[in-house]
């Protein structure tokens, strides 16, 4: 382990990484505080620059723009009220109104300081728990792997919202459809392909990516017009205060930092639960643990409000990296996004990556240290001057957004159809997203769908085409468990509702 | 009288489970394959039934009151730039080997700012054409060439001997 660490250390720090992680935080910083994109566009448009990359130089990259557009996210939530990330919506509930005290600049360092801390003390976790993990997970077989992934898409839909259950569940098996369209891996059947040349090697994962998430947020921004929030940013940049903080502040700070990081660490590690829920949940145990008095702060401006859902988001996010890198299944939109590069780069993540590309694994982890580093020392200073880059016209912005994305997609094919097809995903994505309709879901089930199939085929052939492997072994069979419980939780909840008469009818979302 | 959003939602996920399922019987299988525990056709079987049974219990579950009517979701929507973006992205994916990388990507970024409302005449042949040239000369300095385009070697203008 210590080779390992010393190896990835060496990786991590070489010129080229450290300088990727500055550009990443920085890259990511400014697509997070622009309104409309999120971390999967922002991580979506760094694959095509990545690709001439050595794998751990482009996950570095992508790590580093993770946290940058969480960050992003944060800045724009405490400035405008406008969260540019659904992480970042808990961070707006005391951040705004500490901005509109005149402490933007305070709370913006508590922001920094908080996701800086958060970050640390997770990849710190993730230190001890990746390679625990990764060793338990080498004597995972197949049938294990099959439950693991049907808990991932479900934990994903379970974890989707009031009235979204069933439309992540449609989405997740939309994705999966999707995934099987091309050439059947085991028997060498075209599947789908309606005779066109263009489908046999299926559907690109980084086309998919980029036309339900860059493209289509980019036409939605046009389509839906809302108020254009950057020059209210930059106004309210002009005027950020001090970003001192007081000696009694900081000792408020650092026992909710401790609380927040585990939580939100090990939110982060369960597939499905990521920055959002990890964030709204450590918010609540603050307010929770709060004497009565503090508790009437909460909502008016309150440090430890703020300090909780920093940390926890920051914390998942690296949290979120365990079931990436150990088992290899994505457990968010976004680390499926970085399952899809790791793949097109040959690097398959899961536990050999652990034992076979020690300095990959390793210079992850090790970059995450520098990572948030950069974000504290360069990001915070810097996020004045990052309001002048906002300052790009939209009617600039989106044509390059648009052109990126389709430019990045054809440079990896050079197939002008894939240009098409990208515009006919879009329309379809826009229109799903208009019906209120995730994204997310589908990308994880494109993803998981192939690994699923695979490894479901060959549980089949293990067990004489029985079903008796879903049961055989304990650990497949509590996997599979929980997979139920997570799925009849919301029916669960609904139906105690229902049952106390508190509403006429159950909501139709909820399942 | 508008249909609710979720329940469109759900009748067109319906329709694809039923149109997929449909396609299921036209994936051809290998000899011994019919009986196998699992073939090419499990999975896409398997997933026509499942999302067929999910969107059906949401079309007959009671109607979420708070997702709105499908003509509220798609109302007071700017389409025009869109349909103009749209055919302008199918444009360049028809013209980025004709035209080649430098004069297609060029007209695209100047009809996407046009569209968008940039009028300034410097703004938007400057910035379009800057932007392409500094990028495709990144490229080159990556080791990706793009040539200029198959029209230029039809007019003769730029020789394939090289």
């Amino acid at each position: 382990m210590l080779d390992g660490i010393f190896a990835g250390l060496s990786t991590a720090v070489m010129p080229i990484n450290l300088l990727m992680v500055a550009v990443g935080c920085f890259a990511g910083t400014f697509i997070g505080m622009l309104p409309g994109l999120g971390p999967i566009t922002a991580i979506a448009l760094m694959i095509p620059i990545t690709y001439g990359f050595d794998p751990s130089t482009g996950l570095i990259l992508m790590a580093g723009v993770y946290y940058g557009a969480i960050f992003g996210g944060s800045t724009s939530s405490i400035l405008i009220n406008a969260p540019g990330v659904a992480g970042t919506v808990a961070t707006a509930f005391d951040g705004y109104p500490m901005a509109q005290k005149g402490q933007a600049g305070k709370a913006l360092a508590i922001a920094a300081y908080s996701s800086f801390s958060g970050g640390t003390i997770a990849a710190i976790f993730l230190l001890v728990a990746a390679p625990a993990l990764a060793s338990v997970s080498l004597s995972f077989q197949s049938g294990d792997y099959f439950a693991l992934m049907v808990l991932g898409l479900t934990a994903v839909s379970a974890f989707a919202g009031k009235g979204q259950v069933l439309k992540a569940i449609t989405m997740t098996l939309f994705g999966i459809m999707l995934s099987t369209i091309g050439t059947d891996p085991a028997a060498g059947v075209a599947r789908f392909t309606f005779g066109s040349m263009d489908l046999v090697d299926g559907i690109s994962f980084l086309l998919l990516a980029m036309s339900t998430f860059a493209l289509s947020e980019a036409l939605l921004s046009i389509l839906r017009p809302t108020k254009d929030t950057r020059s209210d940013e930059e106004k309210a940049l002009k005027s950020l205060g001090s970003m001192k903080l007081s000696k009694a502040e900081v000792k408020t700070m650092v026992p909710v930092i401790g609380r927040s990081s585990i939580l939100g660490f090990f939110t982060g590690v369960l597939p499905g639960a990521g920055a959002t829920i990890a964030s709204f949940l450590a918010y609540g145990m603050e307010r929770n643990l709060a004497s009565a008095k503090e508790k009437l702060q909460f909502g008016k401006g309150s440090i430890r409000g703020l300090t909780a859902p920093e940390t926890a988001n920051n914390a998942a996010c690296s949290g979120s990296f365990v079931p990436l890198l150990t088992l290899g299944i994505p457990g968010s939109g976004t680390t499926a996004v970085m399952m899809g590069a790791l793949i097109s780069y040959g690097v398959q993540p899961g536990p050999r990556l652990f034992v076979e590309q020690p300095a990959v694994f390793w210079s992850v982890i090790i970059s995450m240290y520098i990572g948030n580093v950069v974000l504290l020392i360069l990001n915070l200073p810097l996020i004045p001057y990052i309001s002048r880059l906002l300052a790009l016209p939209q009617q600039l912005l989106v044509p390059f957004v648009l052109f990126f994305s389709l430019v990045g997609v054809y440079l990896v094919t050079f197939n002008t159809m894939d240009i098409q097809m990208m515009v006919f995903a879009a329309a379809i994505a826009i229109g799903l997203r208009l019906l209120n309709y995730p994204m997310a879901p589908m990308l994880l089930g494109f993803i998981l769908g192939k690994m699923m199939e695979e490894n479901l085929r060959r549980a089949l052939a293990i067990s004489d085409g029985s079903l008796s492997f879903l049961w055989e072994r304990p650990i497949t069979l509590v996997i599979l468990l929980i997979s139920i419980l997570f799925l009849s939780a919301p029916l669960i909840g609904n139906f105690r509702e229902w049952m106390r008469g508190r509403k006429a009818v159950p909501n139709d979302g909820e399942l | 009288m508008s249909i609710n959003r979720d329940k469109f939602g759900a009748l067109l996920f319906l329709c694809l489970a039923l149109i997929y399922g449909f396609y299921v019987g036209d994936i051809p299988l290998l000899f011994g394959d019919e009986d196998a525990p699992f073939n090419a056709r499990t999975l896409p079987n398997a997933l026509a039934w499942i999302l067929g049974v999910v969107s059906f219990i949401q079309l007959i579950l009671p109607a979420n009151e708070d997702a709105g009517s499908l003509s509220d979701a798609f109302r007071g929507l700017k389409w025009r730039r869109v349909v103009i973006l749209a055919a302008l992205m199918v444009f360049y994916g028809l013209t980025i080997r004709q035209l080649g990388f430098p004069i297609s990507t060029s007209l695209f970024l100047m009809g996407g700012f046009y569209t968008l409302g940039e009028r300034r005449p410097l703004v938007l042949v400057l910035t379009a054409v800057l932007v392409t040239l500094a990028f495709w000369g990144l490229l080159y300095l990556m080791g990706i060439y793009l040539t200029p385009g198959d029209f230029f070697y039809y007019l003769g203008w730029i020789s394939n001997d090289a």
